[in-house]
């Protein structure tokens, strides 16, 4: 609040007194919005209240650091600091699209993270169904506890044991592929990325959906088997449709992410025998911004990846809205 | 209900008892045709699953050199316990493991305070600015600062080399407080509200009294995931922590792993790697003993949680 | 209401709660002296293991007598390090004193966090000592005249080749055979090797020849590429590790050589015959290991490229092998015509000490590098303290106690800097018990007569003194960056299914082409060589 002096100063015609929304017909639409928050703010104080530390935790954590992006369009400099650096725009982004790998880490990253998307994305609904389907509750346990294993095993352990097991010759699966290691094969190096990824989190993944097929209400059984459904209609009519928003939720997100790779697994698999299927968008710049410290460069090959990433997103999300109504934003 | 109960069964004659969860019934063909293939499925993924991991378990008590010319599959061969011995004759490792427990309890206590509340309240359609908030904590999930900015934010902060660089910086994962959010808005009925409101509770009282009791199904899930999340965090330990007494597990036994396993940038590496197989295998059942030891107890919880969600009608 | 407002008020207390270690651990900076007005010297260290903090060693406490200030160590974990690294030094976080932690390239790239020592020699008069006896050392860590990193000198044990290449002598005996000259005379031993059940298990599970991986660096069987004429230098960050090399003044790359062919050729021969395991390239480190130091009893590999027998094959094992004299590629060959991988100076200076020029307490900082580089202080921080790991016999003698200092490790790792140290050990220093030294020097003594004989420190490698700029270090990352990423392919495939002579001459081609920049980075280096070597 102003002082009263400040308030007649400024606006001479208007009594100083503590009601200024009081007549003031030029101000008409100010003191308007001002009321507005006003009457906002006193009816959802305590919604603010309850999001206030989600909000600073992400404004200083999140987007704090994002002051660092401008790094895409300056020579980074050493001595004067992140935002210190000459500004170039968009050079270095050029360098990126001029570079001779630029086709295949860009074909790579599709190519992986699409069929990983996809598989992954699908798996795990499947399983929901299927567990779903069991009735006794300790079956149930029984499966659900075994599935979601593996999503607890570290990264680097999932890479040497498909190492162990796709050894040729001697390996539990390897032996079956004949003399040449399937990781060496820039063929087939996809399939051993994404089937691994599906056999590691697929349990995990089923979690959320089966929350959600748990709190369907019992009553839509009944109702669907009175109207005639089979095993098969229930699980099209009922099942289905109560996991669709949680399935479309999370198939936005994850459109959000269609050229993230995630960096640890691939790295850890590639060999030279791959590589020309394995190099992409993150392990190459993990190569030029942590191992060769050329800072700009790799933040403005991940700043490119995360507008296409931010472009599929907003696409994914406006049809959902049209199509479905489920939207994240 | 009983016109429909009148109505003969089109295609089947088990029909007229109303499908019960709890009672036996008869299954016809088609039924049993289905119960085969699902049953077929599910046997399959669990053989999928549970295989390889009864490979780590047989591969840790077997002899390295057995495991690694592909002589061991299903019992374990050579039984010896040198990588146990190793992992468990380490003092770290149980120095890691308590920072571990400190840090993952701790965060996701902070992770829980912090994101339910906000899912709760992002939840609410009449709050209108929830779809910018909801927008500006979806862009975070994908353009972050990168690595130096983050460095330089925790170094202000005083974050480097603190436990609290585990706990602060990922207090709020934008990817559960929409699944949080989700759950409000569909599993929570709207009847709830009203009646709240008829019984003069604001927001915050209807959240505690009544939101939050019905939500033990969303907090197991979203408590795990972070749980999780924390068990298994290695890169923060490893960019942002230089004391060695401060990394949690994963970090020590990952060192472990190198140290036994000798880098091949080090002239010196020397020849302690016997042992090395076998520690992985020992550390795979070490570092996740605890979260499969947990999970069934939540598991059981949850599962009650989200009948409880589901009884309000 | 009030409970409306209690609870708010929790709600209020809670989020606060959060921020306060936020606010209170923010800003003030370090104190730069101790509760007795002692100036306070950080040293940050890399180590491999940091089980037995330095802080506690009697090292550490002669080194803070003879600075009179107090020393804070942080001891970081190479796996740490590496990923730390970038980002310290981009937000400007640098010790006092960095122990093992830079290299040259970090030097072109932040000068300014590296103080010049040049200037402050006159305070340095251990280190003047050092490179009066050592003058290669100095011209290691000389950079256009300033001194931004000081080497280390680990001994006369360790000037060495860092690869050699291993066989079983007992296979041999065993089956008769004499130790090869030749590449052929090689394959027909390793023929032997696989067939005719040398390790006498009744199996047939030896594998002639085991190999790491295929990359210009450490270990790597294009070591073998010293038999066609051409020098290798792959240890650190050489110009060699990255596929240059220079023959008469000029600088080429292995990557479109003649001789390079040659070798993948061979190695493609013996993969295809079974005589290399054919997962050799896509498996991972621990079934290398498990082949070479096998169960300690029965031997399993024929030939290796390792460091010496003892940390390729363990102590049980080790007396199996011996280090094979660098072969002929054929037997008519002119002696002339072979050399060894020239990796002496960087094997014996390989990790150096940097100071921060902003340091608080220089003075103090350089009392203490220089105590650092007094040969008691030296053998301490290499080998262990004095007298609890080490005795002194007097007359540069000391002994190393080993059952402590090879209690954990066969090295002295766990209980001293070990090769992270800073210091000189000048030549007439001798340490008993060095085991690790004894166990190289012996393997290396195969190729000690190839090197001294054949080898032309500066003629036949691009010497490791040559430093580029800044700049033109980014170019010639970025262009390497492309050209590995498609020749280690290459390499890989033709190793694995051959195919080199028909595909050769595209390949040129694609190599070549100047988007991939190896012109230009041979130009590069060229420049460097011609002002530097």
């Amino acid at each position: 609040m102003t002082t009263p002096s400040i308030t007649a100063a400024a606006a001479p015609s208007a009594p100083a007194t503590r009601q200024p929304y009081a007549a003031e017909p030029n101000t008409q639409k100010k003191p308007n919005i001002i009321d507005k928050l006003a009457r906002h703010f006193s009816r959802y104080w305590e919604l603010w209240v309850l999001s206030a530390p989600a909000l600073i935790f992400v404004a200083v954590f999140a987007y704090v650091p994002m002051w660092g992006i401008q790094l895409a369009f300056r020579k980074f400099d050493p001595d004067k600091g992140l935002t210190g650096g000459d500004w170039v725009g968009f050079y270095y982004f050029k360098q990126f699209f001029h570079s001779p790998l630029f086709g295949e880490i860009m074909g790579n990253t599709i190519r992986i993270s699409l069929w990983t998307l996809v598989m992954g994305f699908i798996f795990p609904i499947i399983l929901a169904l299927l567990i779903n389907q069991i009735h006794s509750s300790k079956v149930k346990g029984f499966v659900q506890t075994v599935t979601y294993m593996p999503h607890f095993i570290s990264i680097v352990v999932i890479v040497s044991m498909l190492n162990i097991f796709l050894t040729p010759g001697s390996g539990i699966i390897g032996r079956f592929l004949g003399p040449e290691s399937v990781m060496g094969n820039p063929k087939a190096i996809t399939s051993v990325y994404w089937i691994s990824e599906v056999w590691q989190h697929c349990g995990w993944n089923s979690i959320i959906y089966l929350a959600a097929l748990a709190g369907v209400d019992t009553s839509l059984y009944e109702a669907a088997k009175i109207d005639g459904a089979g095993r098969w209609q229930l699980i099209r009519n009922v099942d289905i449709p109560a996991i669709m928003p949680t399935a479309s939720i999370l198939l936005i997100l994850s459109m959000g992410s269609v050229l993230n790779v995630g960096f640890d697994k691939i790295f850890l698999m590639q060999n030279s025998l791959n590589l020309p299927a394995t190099e992409v968008i993150s392990t190459y710049t993990y190569k030029i911004g942590i191992l060769n410290s050329q800072f700009s460069y790799s933040t403005a090959i991940g700043l490119f990846n995360t507008v296409i990433n931010f472009i599929f997103l907003i696409t994914a999300n406006a049809i959902s809205k049209r199509i479905s109504e489920t939207s994240i934003f | 209900m009983s016109a429909a109960t009148a109505v003969p069964a089109p295609k089947t004659s088990g029909d007229e008892i109303p499908w019960n969860k709890h009672q036996r019934q008869h299954l016809t063909p088609g039924d049993w045709v289905a119960s085969i293939i699902i049953y077929g499925l599910i046997a399959l993924a669990v053989i999928a699953v549970i295989y390889p991991l009864w490979f780590v378990i047989v591969a840790s008590f077997s002899d390295p050199n057995k495991v690694a010319a592909g002589d061991v599959f299903l019992l374990p061969k050579g039984i010896t316990f040198v990588g146990y011995a190793k992992v468990f004759a380490n003092a770290r490792i149980w120095r890691g493991y308590l920072n571990t427990i400190i840090y993952s309890v701790v965060g996701t206590a902070v992770n829980l305070a912090v994101t339910i509340p906000c899912a709760f309240a992002l939840s609410r359609k009449e709050f209108k600015p929830r779809r910018v908030i909801l927008f500006l904590f979806t862009v975070t999930m994908f353009i972050s600062g990168g690595l130096i900015p983050n460095y330089l934010l925790y170094k202000q902060l005083g974050l480097l080399n603190s436990m609290w660089v585990f706990i602060l910086p990922g207090a709020v994962s934008v990817y559960n407080v929409i699944v949080a959010r989700s759950f409000f808005e569909t599993s929570i009925p709207e009847e709830l509200f009203e009646a709240a409101q008829l019984d003069g509770e604001s927001y915050l009282g209807y959240f505690f009294k009544i939101v939050i009791p019905l939500s033990s199904a969303i907090l197991a899930v979203i408590g795990l995931y972070y749980f999780v999340g924390h068990w298994n965090d290695f890169m923060t330990g490893l960019i942002f922590i230089t004391d060695d007494d401060k990394q949690p597990l994963q970090v020590v036994l990952q060192q472990l792993l190198l140290v036994a396993q000798g880098t091949a940038t080090n002239v010196d590496a020397a020849a302690q790697q016997q042992a090395a197989d076998q520690i992985k295998f020992g550390i795979i059942i070490v570092s996740t003993l605890p979260l499969m030891i947990i999970y069934p107890f939540l598991q059981k919880y949850f599962n009650k949680g989200v009948m409880l969600g589901a009884v309000k009608g | 209401m009030a409970r409306r407002s209690v609870r708010m008020a929790i709600a209020a207390i809670a989020t606060a709660s959060m921020l306060i270690p936020l606010a209170a651990c923010g800003g003030s900076g370090k104190a730069t002296t101790d509760a007795n007005g002692k100036p306070i010297v950080t040293i940050q260290v890399r180590r491999n293991v940091t089980d037995n903090p330095m802080k506690k060693t009697q090292y550490s406490k002669d080194l803070e007598a003879a600075c009179d200030c107090t020393i804070n160590w942080q001891e970081i974990s190479d796996n740490a390090w590496g990923q730390q690294k970038a980002a310290k030094m981009a937000a400007g976080d640098f010790p006092d004193i960095g122990l093992a932690l830079y290299d040259s390239t970090d030097v072109t790239k932040y000068s300014s966090q590296f103080e010049d020592m040049s200037k402050d020699l006159s305070k340095l008069p251990n280190v003047q000592k050092f490179f009066k006896a050592q003058p290669d050392a100095k011209k290691f860590a000389e950079d256009n005249g300033h001194l931004y990193l000081l080497p280390s000198d680990r001994g006369k044990g360790y000037r060495v080749s860092a690869t050699h290449m291993f066989i079983n002598k007992t296979w041999l005996d065993k089956l008769g055979l004499p130790v090869p000259t030749t590449w052929g005379e090689l394959k027909t031993t390793l023929e032997a090797f696989k067939t005719k059940d040398p390790n006498g298990n009744g199996k047939a599970d030896e594998v002639p020849m085991n190999i790491r991986g295929l990359g210009f660096g450490l270990w790597s069987p294009l070591t073998l590429m010293n038999s066609t004429g051409l020098t290798t230098s792959f240890m650190g960050a050489s110009a060699s590790s990255q596929g240059y090399y220079v023959k008469n003044g000029k600088v080429a790359s292995y990557l479109t050589s003649p001789e390079l062919k040659d070798t993948i050729n061979y190695l493609h021969s013996l993969m295809a015959d079974g005589l290399i395991p054919k997962d050799a390239l896509t498996r991972d480190a621990s079934k290398y290991n498990s082949q070479t130091i096998s169960d300690g009893k029965t031997a399993i590999s024929g030939v290796t490229f390792g460091w010496s027998n003892y940390s390729e094959f363990g102590d049980k094992l080790a007396d199996q092998y011996i280090t094979l004299p660098p072969l002929k590629q054929k037997a008519s060959d002119p002696d002339s015509q072979v050399k060894w991988d020239y990796s002496q100076p960087a094997a014996e200076y390989a990790y150096v000490l940097s100071l921060n020029p902003k340091t608080a307490n220089k003075d103090a900082a350089l009392k203490l590098i220089n105590a650092m580089y007094s040969e008691k202080l030296s053998v301490s921080g290499f080998y262990g303290s004095i007298p609890d790991i080490v005795t002194d016999n007097g007359n540069h003698k000391y002994t190393i106690d080993k059952a402590k200092a090879y209690a954990e490790y066969p090295d002295t790792r766990a209980v001293a800097l070990q090769d992270r140290f800073a210091g000189w050990i000048p030549d007439d220093v001798t340490i008993v018990n060095d085991t690790n030294a004894e166990q190289v020097t012996a393997s290396d003594q195969a190729v000690r007569e190839t090197i001294k004989k054949n080898v032309d420190p500066v003629k036949d490698v691009i010497p490791i003194w040559v430093h580029p700029s800044s700049e033109d270090m980014d170019t010639l990352s970025n262009n390497n960056t492309a050209i590995f990423n498609y020749t280690d392919n290459q390499l890989a495939k033709w190793v694995q299914k051959g195919g080199i002579d028909s595909e050769w001459s595209d390949y040129l081609k694609k190599v070549k082409e100047p988007t991939l920049g190896l012109e230009t980075n041979i130009k590069i280096w060229q420049k460097y060589y011609d002002k530097q070597a």
